[in-house]
């Protein structure tokens, strides 16, 4: 009889204790990855008086798919973590309301993709090659520079990728080798991947797999190079234990014209409960204590100009200069084919 | 006698209107919960090819691929249920045959990869199998190189063995269960006939044991078919099943399209096996004399037994742990950041709250999973079972609706959800009960199986006798039902408590912060870079596998009157 | 008035009559053997009489009340089934309190009854057994003991002594009636048994094809069966069809085995040629010649050896060749038990005035 007590008892207080609220709440919907320091939001909090309330989606694609199916009754006022591999499908899906925000001004142009402002940019960062340091100096085996040298023989079976069908890393990878070679000529995307083939790339499903799982520098794998973000190695010096090397174990390749820049949009949700509030949000994210935050929080860059980014990330962490640079239109377009094709060079 | 069969068949017909009520609860449930939302996201996708017509159809399955991804998502399954089946039976064999030290943990620690998160064995298994790991080790040692690369990642043994790792325990409950209620000296009685050990095993022992086998059988497969984050990181990205299609083309390519086309060939198939189960089941099940454990289980006796014992008893164990012990050791050294707070302020409560949200969960959608399956599987375990025409086809739809949602794609639902619930007045998207009726839905059709072969064994003069004597309907299901299949009962507790225990995929969608529980805590982890938070995932991985076990084990604990354990 | 009355109930299974327009009354304090072959319905009577089924037709009075729609669990009876039924979760003592659980009797009240029931059928010692440890025997009387804890006012037994051996069926259906006479319950014995149920019973209903085909004291029956089905069933002796005949006034039978001047007729108005059944019992049949006897031939077919006096089953054999089985016992038969071998034709003689004349059926 008591343990049937204490059963009610706990299934009594699951349902009370959702009752506490403030006043006014905003609803921010988010892929899993966003982080912020609570000082930072508690200022936004404090100034407008309302309660942020921050639901994650899972990653990006999903958390866009949700948003999409609940169009007409949004799951939220505002939708962070679209990005420019999907910026073509947010906005065809007609899920969000135009918002000009006067922040835009501290914005590069060449950031601000979308022309209707229904979708602002937050944050962008670079997908590129990373490589062990370690493995590198004790083979005495020179780093390669391009993505030609991937597919040199002195680097068989080095490299691990992911599969662009189910990894937004795997699919920019793949983008700025189209972006490179393009599909006429003698050198296409398909003969360089059908090279990498023959060189034994390995592919794997996700990022989490291919660099804490193969990625040689995280212990278990055989595998020195891997497609990855060009902020980790400076995540990976602050993550490590004191006494901090100079230099992060971690190095990143950057091919010319190679690298894939990821920019992630914020929006304001079409039925949204809350559209001053949600407006006042986005000023928040694009301001410059908000984005000043990112750098240390996300590992990304901050999209306004004017935000200080830190001594790690200029020196570990380059900006190319000249990305891979490919319409977020045509990528809506031709995702399904290019993957099919480069699953039936690689995998089949 | 034919009169004695009869009357057996038809006895109990006049509580069957009450009966029919009872069941509609879980049938309506069912219509609300499961049908409603499938509807309408299938809708939505089919919508727009209903305008262009069959040939759009074919065009999707065409540009799926879909009958290869038929045969590889129905290829694993078979596999890893001929599998499971070998490494569970011998383990269900000494459950019902034995008693030894250890046997309430073993059957626990069973258990225990049901609530594991996918991505969390799949590093498991990766540390095991993968580069760098410890197969890699043992082959070294064995052919005495050092420099050996073996990787078994991402090929269909990897997949294989994580399923059953995954299900053996299905096996072990629902068979072992049953064969440890029957009678030995069924056993004896056809040696004394002239059989052999062998042939008395296979005429009587497994004959009777048919109906668990099948029911075991077809949930492991139901469970394989549908199978998404062991196949996504342990199968690589050669192997593809509808599960893992359906994700793609819904999330990736936003194609709705497809992933409904394939969503109900996916519905379809698995329908398809479950009817064909439900028809067997009926015919197959013959009623048995039960018997308590006192009676069936000995303790070993000879040295040539305890050698069995332990052999049958120590692989799985060993199966088990390894990988499970994996977890705990990288968990080792990131326990004190779960509990500190810097730098996680967002999707991070207290893993002591999580905890607490995922144990009043998991026992709340036990209780509904256990008031909506019980009515059910007595609905279902009455039924006249020669018998043809209307009603035995109508209940055998019931049947396959009670399954249904196994074959579910669990993307297709959790999306139904929110398409489905999101106006009135059905407008409780956001409400937090959505989460254990997800759970419940999830775990009602293992509640029911579990409960099924049991229900049909028992002697319906068992309750004729206790009527007699006295008791009204409810008190004979307390007096003779629950004590006599009390182990048919806490099977379909303790699947339904880890099934919740581990769920993942609804959470994720209908959570909110407050109500976060801790797988969902876990892959918020894993989603974060550095090697503290993949620490820190597996720690709470441990942690939930404790809660588990603690869970499971207060199950047992749950005794009916009398002295006499079954 | 009846304590118990089935008023032309009918039920059937399918295409099956179980009972076909069953009537029967028990009165209170009565011990009822309701005997009948195997598949005739008596299962189904008791279960329909405990409640657990419901007839198609007809009506179930008991103390005048009418039982339809009163579920089983609170109509106060007793069952005994054929298989006993003991409740393999609980001990002896739990099964005997069960029914007394059900009443909300106290602990010890119940603990008292229990142990009383339990010494009136000599199961004392074996309280705190387990069930899975009894003997056939010691399970009947626990399940007896569990019947009849909660005093019921009717007690139904469903073939008590089916499951156990010969001997023991012997020395416990003594011991049976014994109780069940002490107890005074109002008892429903179902049997296909017919010494059983002349041993026990007050008052037999004879059942066949779910219908009653006799009903009476066992003396009754034995001494006026009311057809050849029923002496039949009854093993009163040897039936021999024929046809009527009348010479001389004088009512005869034409059978196989001769023509026999029977001193009891048919009914008063049967006719010529009217088919009718002989029947000769063992009294009537004697192994030495004697005067005024009708011969005829016989054939041993099997023996069963007593101390007190063998049975010889013999069959009278008629001019067609077709043999009419009796069971005749040597020492009231007369002649020598060795002058019987098996399969041997010998000469006996039967006497009309002992044998009657049967309809075929009621």
């Amino acid at each position: 009889m008591r343990k049937s007590a204490l059963l009610l008892a706990i299934c009594i207080a699951q349902v009370a204790v959702p009752g506490f609220a403030a006043p006014r709440v905003l609803r921010v919907l988010t892929h899993s990855s966003f982080a912020a320091t609570p000082s930072v939001l508690a200022a936004f909090e404090a100034a407008n008086g309302v309660t942020l309330q921050f639901s994650a989606g899972g990653d990006g694609g999903e958390t866009l798919t949700k948003a999409i199916l609940s169009k007409g009754n949004p799951l939220a006022d505002v939708l962070y973590g679209v990005d420019n591999t999907f910026l073509g499908r947010a906005l065809d899906a007609d899920i969000l309301v135009p918002y000009a925000s006067p922040a835009l001004a501290s914005i590069p142009a060449d950031l601000q993709t979308d022309p209707s402002h229904r979708m602002l940019p937050v944050d962008f960062g670079y997908i590129d090659l990373n490589y062990d340091r370690k493995y590198f100096a004790d083979k005495g085996l020179a780093v390669p520079r391009t993505l030609e040298d991937l597919a040199a023989p002195a680097m068989k079976s080095l490299l691990v990728v992911e599969n662009p069908a189910t990894s937004t890393p795997g699919l920019a990878f793949l983008i700025a080798t189209i972006a490179h070679f393009g599909d006429k000529g003698q050198a296409t995307w398909q003969s360089y991947w059908a090279s990498l083939r023959r060189n034994d790339v390995l592919v794997v499903n996700g990022w989490e797999d291919a660099y804490y799982n193969e990625f040689s520098e995280q212990g278990k794998g055989r595998r020195p190079i891997v497609v990855s973000y060009a902020t980790s190695p400076a995540y990976e010096l602050n993550a490590a234990a004191d006494p901090k090397p100079a230099v992060p174990p971690t190095g990143n390749i950057i091919p010319e014209g190679a690298s894939f820049r990821q920019i992630e949009f914020v929006g304001i949700l079409k039925g949204a409960r809350e559209p001053d509030l949600a407006r006042k949000f986005v000023d928040f994210m694009l301001s410059e204590s908000f984005q000043a935050d990112i750098p240390m929080q996300m590992w990304v860059y901050p999209s306004n100009a004017k935000a200080a980014v830190p001594e790690l990330f200029r020196k570990f962490a380059p900006v190319p200069s000249t990305p891979a640079a490919i319409d977020p239109a045509a990528i809506e377009a031709n995702r399904d084919a290019w993957i099919k094709a480069w699953s039936q060079i690689v995998l089949k | 006698m034919v009169a004695d069969r009869a009357q057996v068949r038809a006895g109990i017909g006049t509580a069957a209107g009450a009966r029919a009520a009872f069941a509609a609860v879980p049938v309506l449930f069912l219509v609300i919960f499961l049908i409603y939302p499938l509807v309408r996201i299938l809708a939505l996708g089919f919508g727009p090819i209903a305008q262009t017509g069959l040939g759009a159809i074919r065009q999707a399955a065409v540009d799926t691929d879909l009958g290869r991804l038929l045969l590889s998502s129905a290829g694993q399954a078979l596999l890893s249920t001929i599998l499971t089946l070998a490494a569970g039976l011998p383990v269900a064999w000494i459950f019902a045959t034995y008693r030894f030290p250890g046997k309430e943990l073993l059957r626990a620690l069973l258990m225990i990869p049901f609530v594991l998160p996918t991505v969390v064995v799949g590093s498991g298994f990766a540390s095991l199998l993968g580069s760098g790991g410890l197969l890699e080790k043992l082959a070294g040692l064995l052919t005495g190189s050092a420099g050996i690369h073996l990787s078994i990642m991402r090929t269909l043994p990897a997949v294989l063995l994580a399923h059953v790792f995954y299900n053996v325990s299905i096996v072990v409950r629902i068979v072992g269960g049953a064969w440890s209620a029957i009678d030995p000296r069924l056993g004896e009685a056809a040696r004394v006939l002239g059989a052999g050990r062998r042939a008395s095993f296979f005429r009587v022992t497994l004959r009777l044991l048919l109906p668990s086998l099948a029911a075991s059988a077809m949930l492991v497969f139901a469970f394989c078919f549908s199978s998404f984050g062991v196949i996504l990181i342990l199968g690589g990205p050669r192997i593809s099943t509808l599960e893992t299609e359906i994700y793609r083309q819904a999330v990736y390519m936003f194609n709705l399209p497809a992933a409904a086309l394939l969503s109900v060939v996916q519905l379809l198939v698995t329908a398809a096996v479950m009817f064909g189960y439900s028809r067997f089941q009926a015919r197959s099940s013959t009623i048995q004399n039960l018997k308590p454990q006192r009676v069936t289980t000995h303790a070993p006796r000879k040295a040539a037994e305890w050698l069995l014992v332990a052999l049958c008893g120590l692989i799985p164990t060993i199966g088990l742990l390894v990988p499970m012990g994996s977890l705990i050791l990288g968990s080792f050294g990131y326990w004190k950041n779960l509990f500190a707070t810097t730098g996680h302020s967002l999707f991070w409560i207290s893993p002591g709250l999580a905890a607490i949200n995922s144990l009043a969960f998991a026992t709340e959608a036990a209780l509904l999973s256990l008031a909506l399956g019980v009515p059910a599987a007595y609905l279902l375990a009455h039924r006249p079972s020669r018998h043809g025409g209307a009603a035995g086809a109508a209940l055998s739809t019931l049947d396959v609706l009670f399954l249904l949602p196994l074959g579910t794609s669990a993307v297709s639902l959790g999306f139904g959800f929110i398409v489905g619930f999101n106006s009135p007045p059905l407008n409780f998207r956001g409400a937090w009960f959505l989460i254990p009726v997800a759970h419940a839905l999830v775990a009602l059709p293992l509640v029911i199986r579990s409960l099924l072969p049991s229900l049909r064994a028992l002697n319906p003069r068992l309750r004729d006798a206790a009527s007699v004597l006295g008791a009204s309907p409810g008190r004979v299901r307390r007096e003779i039902d629950f004590p006599i299949l009390r182990r048919a009962f806490v099977s379909a507790a303790a699947f339904a408590f880890t099934v919740s225990l581990g769920e993942f995929g609804a959470t994720a969608i209908l959570t909110r912060p407050e109500l976060v529980t801790l797988p969902v805590l876990i892959y918020t982890a894993l989603g974060r870079p550095g090697a503290s938070n993949q620490g820190q995932a597996l720690a709470l991985s441990t942690m939930l596998t404790l809660a588990c076990a603690a869970g499971l084990l207060a199950i047992e604990r749950f005794r009916a009157p009398g002295p006499e354990a079954f | 008035m009846a304590l118990l009355s089935l008023q032309d109930v009918h039920r059937s299974f399918g295409v099956a009559h179980a009972l076909d327009g069953l009537s029967l009354d028990v009165d209170e304090g009565q011990i009822l053997a309701i005997l009948g072959p195997s598949g005739s319905g008596k299962s189904t009577l008791l279960r329909l009489i405990a409640g657990l089924e419901n007839a198609d037709s007809g009506r179930i009075l008991f103390d005048g009340r009418d039982m339809a729609g009163v579920p089983p669990h609170t109509r106060g009876f007793g069952l005994m089934f054929q298989d006993y039924c003991l409740f393999p979760h609980l001990g002896v003592q739990q099964n005997v309190e069960f029914g007394l659980r059900m009443q909300h009797m106290g602990a010890d009240k119940r603990r008292q009854r229990a142990a009383e029931v339990l010494r009136l059928v000599r199961m004392a010692d074996f309280a705190g057994r387990d069930v899975h440890t009894l003997s056939g025997g010691e399970q009947q009387r626990v399940a007896l003991a569990r019947s009849l804890a909660p005093a019921p006012r009717l007690l139904m037994l469903d073939e008590p002594l089916g499951a156990l051996d010969a001997s023991l069926r012997v020395s416990l259906l003594a011991e049976l009636g014994d109780i069940l006479r002490e107890v005074g319950v109002t008892v429903i014995y179902v049997t296909h048994d017919h010494a059983e149920a002349m041993t026990i019973a007050t008052r037999i209903a004879l059942v066949d094809a779910g219908k009653v085909l006799q009903a009476g004291s066992p003396d009754n029956l034995i001494r006026t069966p009311a057809s050849a089905r029923v002496a039949s069933f009854l093993r009163l002796g040897a039936l021999v069809p024929g046809h009527l005949r009348f010479t001389d006034g004088a009512p005869r039978i034409a059978t196989p085995i001769g023509v026999i001047a029977v001193p009891r007729r048919l009914r008063p108005d049967a006719k010529v040629e009217e088919s009718g059944v002989l029947l000769v019992r063992a009294a009537a049949c004697s192994l030495e010649p004697t005067r005024d006897k009708v011969e005829t031939r016989a054939r041993l077919i099997s023996r069963l050896v007593h101390p007190q006096g063998s049975t010889l089953r013999i069959g009278i054999i008629g001019n067609a060749g077709n043999e009419y089985a009796m069971d005749v016992n040597v020492a009231t038969a007369g002649g020598a038990e060795s002058a019987w071998d098996p399969g041997k034709v010998r000469p006996v003689w039967i006497d009309p005035n002992l044998c009657e004349v049967l309809p075929a059926e009621n």
